[in-house]
């Protein structure tokens, strides 16, 4: 009997990794992926999150353009019956890249936050919602650039009605968040100083890397007592947003909603992927961040309307 | 706030997150409340280190300069690791909560056997280089594991003439010639019991748990733990997001005052002047206190270090066991310990996270010991536990009281959960959470409600 041969069995012996290891990044959150992390499987983590970003690596990047980029009009879309959504992925391509981002909508009950997000990602109003149940976020598909890119926007699951309620993993991981205000509600808006704070407190503050929007809801409704555009972007300004002021439930601002979004998208893609990220990198972004400024946003408005 | 809810809970810990998001998949109309402002009650992560000083000493004091930023912390209050394939998991899976988590293996399990740590060998090479036992003794321990996997308490033929009604663990240990060191370590590292009570007990679930760690063990290799990034306190607002997408209403930072009964059964809560309906309680004990009865103590240190456990290869995370043969034994140069000595009858735990598990700053790390209180002097109790972990830059020791109700809630609707035991890992948790939710249903758990982990939306 050779010592060789004296060995344990029970602890067995795994050559795979951690499947479950933590990604830096939304992507592996998505529910496929951890249901998977339980039947492990040799070696690589989950798909989407690998593959290292084939982003040239020139040191210089793109500007984020100063007009907004051209959003292509899809021609499906203006031909009438079911609409096809505007940069919607084919099923047969190969795509250079594959990305997810997770942006959050923040903002009083009521003000409409289901409803902005049922729009962007199913193309049409809601019929019926009361208080947001059953949806922990909507998630739309978009080609640019040949690189799919995936946004979940998460839902507050009713948790804002009493603010200080929504759970602390909603703020974590977050590429950009849209805050929302309704504008023929006063309260809605003076809130949203409490919002920025609480953001702040999840480490989403203002001067980071992660894109923030301000949206004003409700644009159709008539109202003596609107929040006027005037102090709506005076406020945008002074907390380095861009401002927006819309309606989910008209039809005609429909291309305007999916502008809106198109634009953080845009913005998005333009990001470097959150994780490795060196310290020189860091510094550089930090240099280069840029934000929509006041003037863009009209301009992003003016596109908006017209395609 | 004055509909009427089907189900009221209050009390934000894991327990009661994991109840209330059953309930809200069920089709309940659930109104969940805490008095605290954060989540977790008393299975919360504290964040920022402040709320930790505050909590243990009081408004003034303030952590040190060098500890770093506070919001990087997250202490959690009670330690606990998961099985990685323990029920808790298959919860998080099955309920789509691990959209919500990340998690990370601990790195190494360790046990301590006349005062020196051991690393519990987690693949066939470190059992083959381990001193835990001799050669001779291995052959008869592998023999012994695989048997254990292949035991089923329905086959006969796996017995080994063992019958796992009437025999004991004590038989099978015997059965298999191990001597009393490896029946220690497998009684207390791999089946992670804390006293020696399932020595004389049938086999069969100490059987079941040594297959549960080794099952753990081969899922994601280091050991059999997982850990949420954060800290556990994820975990209970997990659930809660979990109910409130089926509808749950939230509520933090709302004392209530009591609960309402109408001829001996629950009808609602008060809060200050309103009274919420409801047709039933779920609660943690501290909101029950006339329906609750004390069964023990625990004790928990939570130590903040600035260097890993000395002796663990500088693990960045662990889990250490000292069963309770190894502490009056080697430490009875203390005093103190020697009185105590006869009276240990419970393993002590130490449980370490670091940074990599986003609970500290970096260079920071986080060690908790615990054990179930059996004499006058807790912190005493703890001791060995503390000698293990070099120099502690701040200690935290807390007392809780263990209860559990003593009143089952089939008159009254109301359900109250048990406080959190010594163990480090989730098993009595899960057991206890579905036993309360089928008093109050009469019904298990339905996982066929679950309809979010599909994208497309319903309306």
């Amino acid at each position: 009997m050779s010592e060789h041969h004296v060995n344990i069995p029970a602890p067995q012996f795994s050559t795979y990794a951690t499947v479950i290891d933590p990604p830096k990044h939304v992507t592996a959150t998505h529910p496929d992926e951890l249901t998977t992390a339980s039947h492990p499987q040799p070696t690589h983590p989950s798909a989407p999150q690998d593959p290292s970003p084939a982003v040239p690596s020139t040191p210089v990047r793109v500007p984020y353009p100063t007009a907004p980029p051209p959003i292509p009009p899809a021609p499906e879309a203006v031909t009438a019956g079911p609409k096809k959504m505007a940069l919607a992925p084919s099923s047969t391509k190969t795509y250079k890249q594959k990305r997810t981002f997770k942006v959050i909508i923040v903002g009083n009950a009521a003000v409409g936050k289901t409803c902005l997000s049922f729009r962007f990602c199913c193309g049409r109003f809601p019929e019926h919602t009361e208080a947001t149940i059953g949806v922990d976020f909507r998630e739309r598909s978009c080609v640019i650039e040949n690189e799919l890119l995936r946004v979940q926007l998460w839902d507050t699951a009713g948790q804002e009605r009493y603010r200080q309620s929504i759970v602390a993993h909603y703020y974590r991981n977050v590429n950009a968040v849209v805050f929302v205000y309704d504008v023929t509600c006063r309260e809605s808006f003076n809130d949203l100083a409490l919002w920025i704070k609480e953001c702040e407190k999840h480490g989403l503050v203002g001067d980071s890397e992660v894109p923030r929007i301000l949206i004003g809801n409700k644009c159709d409704v008539e109202c003596t007592n609107r929040v006027s555009t005037d102090e709506a972007q005076m406020f945008a300004d002074r907390n380095n947003m861009a401002l927006f002021e819309t309606s989910a439930k008209l039809a005609s601002e429909a291309d305007h909603v999916e502008s809106i979004f198109l634009t953080l998208l845009h913005k998005l893609q333009q990001s470097k992927p959150m994780h490795v990220q060196s310290q020189d990198e860091r510094h550089q972004k930090e240099q280069e961040r840029l934000i929509l400024k006041a003037n863009e946003t009209e301009n992003v408005e003016e596109e908006g309307f017209c395609c | 706030m004055d509909e009427e809810y089907d189900a009221i809970v209050l009390g934000t810990g894991l327990k009661e997150c994991i109840i209330s998001g059953m309930l809200s998949v069920s089709g309940k109309k659930v109104l969940h409340i805490d008095r605290n402002n954060y989540y977790g009650g008393e299975s919360a992560s504290l964040t920022p280190l402040e709320q930790l000083y505050e909590k243990f000493h009081g408004p003034q004091a303030k952590p040190q300069q060098e500890m770093g930023r506070g919001r990087d912390w997250n202490v959690d209050l009670i330690p606990k690791f998961l099985m990685a394939n323990g029920p808790l998991v298959k919860l998080l899976i099955h309920t789509g909560v691990t959209r919500y988590l990340e998690f990370k293996s601990i790195e190494a399990s360790f046990v301590v056997k006349g005062g020196k740590i051991y690393k519990v060998p987690a693949d066939e090479m470190e059992a083959l280089a381990t001193s835990l036992m001799g050669m001779f003794e291995k052959r008869r321990f592998k023999k012994f594991l695989v048997w254990v996997q292949q035991f089923d308490e329905n086959k006969e033929d796996t017995w080994q003439g063992l019958d796992p009604h009437n025999s004991t663990m004590q038989q099978v240990y015997e059965k298999f010639g191990l001597d009393e060191n490896t029946a220690d370590f497998t009684g207390h590292a791999l089946a992670l019991y804390r006293d020696d009570e399932h020595k004389n007990q049938p086999y069969a679930p100490a059987v079941e748990k040594i297959r549960l760690y080794s099952d753990s063990l081969a899922r994601y290799g280091k050991s059999p733990y997982l850990y949420p990034l954060y800290g556990l306190g994820e975990l209970p607002q997990g659930f809660a997001r979990l109910s409130a997408i089926y509808g749950g209403t939230y509520m933090l930072d709302k004392p209530v005052d009591e609960i309402v009964m109408e001829n001996g059964k629950a009808i609602g809560v008060k809060c200050g002047d309103e009274i919420v309906r409801g047709k039933q309680i779920y609660c943690d004990p501290s909101y029950a206190k006339d329906r609750v009865k004390k069964t023990g103590q625990v004790v928990r240190a939570i130590c903040l270090l600035n260097h890993p456990i000395p002796n663990t290869n500088d693990a960045q995370s662990c889990q250490i066991i000292i069963p309770q043969k190894q502490v009056g034994r080697h430490y009875g140069k203390f005093i103190v310990l020697e009185k105590q000595r006869v009276a240990q009858k419970r393993d002590i735990y130490i449980s370490c996270c670091s940074n990599t598990n986003m609970v500290t700053p970096k260079g920071w790390y986080l060690a908790m010991v615990s054990t179930t209180v059996e004499t006058a002097n807790p912190e005493a109790e703890v001791l060995p536990g503390l000698q293990l972990l070099g120099a502690i830059a701040e200690k935290f020791i807390q007392i809780s009281d263990v209860y559990e109700p003593s009143d089952l809630g089939s008159e009254s609707q109301i359900f109250i959960s048990q406080s959190y035991d010594a163990t480090t890992h989730f098993e009595t948790t899960c057991k206890d959470v579905l036993n309360m939710f089928e008093r109050g249903t009469t019904k298990e758990f339905d996982f066929t409600n679950i309809t979010h982990l599909s994208l497309n939306d319903q309306e």
